[in-house]
C-alpha cells in the first residue's frame, strides 16, 4: 500500500477532505481499479481495527462480570472462615488456661530452659542500596591476601590483574552512566496495573535498590518496563543481560526507545571490554553522526584506546 | 469530569462503572418490560456497554444532554428490538455484529472472515504498531499526541512508523489469506 494512499484514504474516512478533494476521490474510485482495490483492503483492515477493539472491550466487561460473581462467592465464604476461625480460638485459648492452671511451675521451669538453648542469631550486616557487585568478579577471599601483589604466583597474579582490569571496566562504563530523561513515561489507559509496578519499580531505581527493582520488573510483557529493567540490570552489574535487552531495542525503529537504546547498549558492552570489543565498536559506529552524543561518544572512545 | 470525558481518559475503569451502576436495574427492565431471557439480558447489556463507548470514541456522541443512563437504555432498546425483529439467537461477541451495530454503512460489505484474519493479523502484529494503528485510525489521535503518548522523537517519526505498521499488517493479513 502506497503512503499517499494511506493519507488519502484516512483523510476521506476520517471526513478530513474538502467537498471538491472528496468529488475528485470518488471520481477516481470509478476510474482506477488499482486505486479501488487499494481502498476495499484500506476497509477491510480499519474494519479489523475497529472490531477487535470492540470484541476486546466486551471480553473486558465478561471477565469483569465473572470476577464480580466470584468475588461475591468468596466474600461470604471469608465470613464463615473468619467465624470459625473465632470459634477455633476460643476453643483453643479456654483449652491453655485449663492445661496452664494445672502444669503451673513446671510450665515456667520448661520456658526458661528453652530459652537457654536457642543460640543467639547475629544482625545480619545491611547491604547499602549503592554496593555494585559484578555478577562475575567477585574474587574469593582466600586467594586475595594482605600480601603484595608482586609477591603471589604467576597464575594468581594475572587472575588479579584480570579482575581488577574487569573491574575497572564496569567502574568507567558507570562513570559515563547518566539517567534517562524518559522514564517518566506516558500509560494507556488501559494499563493501570502494569503503570502502578512500573511507578513502584521506577522509586526502586530512584534509590537504588536495583534488586527490588528488578525483581518487580522480570515478567513484564511491555517495553517500557524492559527498558526500566535493563538500567537496573546495568547498574547492579548484570551487564550482559542489560546490553541483551538494550539491543533488542536499538535493532527495532519500531521501539520508542530506538535512539536511546543504542547509547546505553554501548555503555553496557564498555563494562564487558574487551570481551565485548567486537560489538562494541558496532555499537560505537552506530552513534557516529547522533549530534547528541558526540561528546559523550568521544569520551567513552577514549577510555578503549 | 462528565461521562464523555471519563470514557475518553479512562475507558475500561469508565466502562465497569457503567457496568456496575446501571446492570440490576437494565437486566430487570429487559426481563420485565421485553420478555428477554437472563443471559441474552447480560450480553445485550454488555454490547449496549461497549456501543456507547463506539459512539463516544468515534464521535457520534459529543454531548449528553439526557443523561448516562437514557443514551445506554436507548442503546439497549434498540437492540432488543433487532433481536425480536431477526428472531436469532444473539451473537454480540461476534465482529461483524458488533459492526454492524456500529451503523457504519461503509463496513457492510466485510465479511466475518476478512474481521477475524485482521483479528489474528494484529495479534501476530503486537505493540507498538497494534497501538499505533488503534490510536491513528480508530481513535482518530492526532500525530502529535500519538507521538507525546508513544514517546517517539517527532512527528514523521510516527507517520513513517504508521505507514510500517499498516503495510506490515496488510501483509500480514494477505499470508493469513493465501494459508487459509
Amino acid at each position: 500500500m502506497n503512503e499517499l494512499y494511506i493519507d488519502l484514504f484516512e483523510n476521506y474516512s476520517q471526513n478530513k477532505m474538502s467537498d471538491a478533494e472528496k468529488s475528485a476521490f470518488e471520481a477516481r474510485l470509478l476510474s482506477d481499479e488499482d486505486f479501488k482495490k487499494e481502498y476495499e483492503n484500506f476497509k477491510i483492515l480499519t474494519a479489523g481495527i475497529r472490531a477487535n477493539i470492540l470484541q476486546e472491550k466486551v471480553s473486558m466487561l465478561k471477565a469483569h462480570a465473572a470476577t464480580s460473581a466470584n468475588t461475591s462467592t468468596k466474600h461470604h465464604a471469608w465470613h464463615a472462615y473468619i467465624l470459625y476461625g473465632v470459634l477455633l480460638f476460643l476453643l483453643m485459648a479456654t483449652l491453655f488456661y485449663f492445661l496452664n492452671s494445672k502444669t503451673g511451675e513446671s510450665t515456667q521451669n520448661t520456658t526458661e530452659h528453652i530459652n537457654n538453648q536457642i543460640p543467639s542469631i547475629k544482625e545480619p550486616q545491611a547491604i547499602k542500596p549503592d554496593t555494585v557487585v559484578k555478577d562475575k568478579l567477585i574474587p574469593d577471599a582466600k586467594q586475595t591476601t594482605p600480601e603484595k601483589i608482586e609477591d603471589q604466583p604467576k597464575k594468581v597474579k594475572k587472575e588479579i590483574y584480570a579482575q581488577k582490569a574487569a573491574k575497572n571496566y564496569f567502574e568507567e562504563a558507570l562513570s559515563m552512566y547518566t539517567a534517562p530523561s524518559n522514564f517518566a513515561v506516558i500509560w494507556r489507559d488501559s494499563e493501570t496495573s502494569k503503570e502502578k509496578i512500573y511507578t513502584e519499580a521506577l522509586q526502586m531505581y530512584e534509590i537504588k535498590n536495583y534488586q527490588n527493582a528488578i525483581k518487580l520488573l522480570k515478567g513484564q510483557d511491555n517495553e517500557k518496563s524492559a527498558y526500566l529493567l535493563a538500567h537496573c540490570l546495568l547498574l547492579s552489574g548484570k551487564t550482559k543481560d542489560a546490553a541483551n535487552i538494550f539491543k533488542e531495542m536499538a535493532d527495532n525503529d519500531f521501539s520508542s526507545f530506538y535512539q536511546e537504546a543504542k547509547w546505553y547498549l554501548a555503555v553496557s558492552l564498555l563494562a564487558d571490554y574487551p570481551q565485548s570489543k567486537i560489538e562494541l565498536d558496532q555499537a560505537i559506529n552506530s552513534l557516529e553522526g547522533d549530534p547528541k552524543r558526540k561528546k559523550s561518544l568521544e569520551v567513552l572512545k577514549s577510555k578503549i584506546r | 469530569m462528565d461521562w464523555i470525558a471519563r470514557i475518553k481518559s479512562d475507558p475500561d475503569k469508565t466502562l465497569t462503572t457503567i457496568y456496575n451502576d446501571f446492570r440490576p436495574e437494565a437486566i430487570k427492565w429487559m426481563i420485565r418490560d421485553f420478555a428477554v431471557n437472563s443471559d441474552d439480558a447480560e450480553e445485550i447489556f454488555q454490547t449496549g456497554i461497549v456501543l456507547l463507548y463506539d459512539n463516544v470514541i468515534t464521535g457520534k456522541l459529543t454531548l449528553l444532554s439526557a443523561g448516562i443512563k437514557t443514551y445506554l437504555f436507548a442503546i439497549i432498546k434498540n437492540k432488543i428490538m433487532q433481536h425480536h425483529r431477526v428472531k436469532s439467537k444473539l451473537a454480540s461477541y461476534d465482529a461483524v455484529e458488533l459492526l454492524k451495530d456500529t451503523a457504519d454503512e461503509v463496513y457492510n460489505e466485510v465479511s466475518k472472515e476478512d474481521l477475524e484474519k485482521v483479528s489474528s493479523a494484529l495479534i501476530q502484529l503486537g505493540d507498538p504498531c497494534k497501538s499505533l494503528l488503534e490510536l491513528t485510525f480508530y481513535q482518530q489521535m492526532e500525530t502529535d499526541e500519538i507521538t507525546q503518548l508513544m514517546g517517539y522523537k517527532n512527528n514523521d517519526t510516527t507517520k513513517n512508523l504508521k505507514y510500517k505498521c499498516l503495510k506490515r499488517l496488510q501483509k500480514i493479513f494477505f499470508e493469513l489469506t493465501n494459508i487459509i
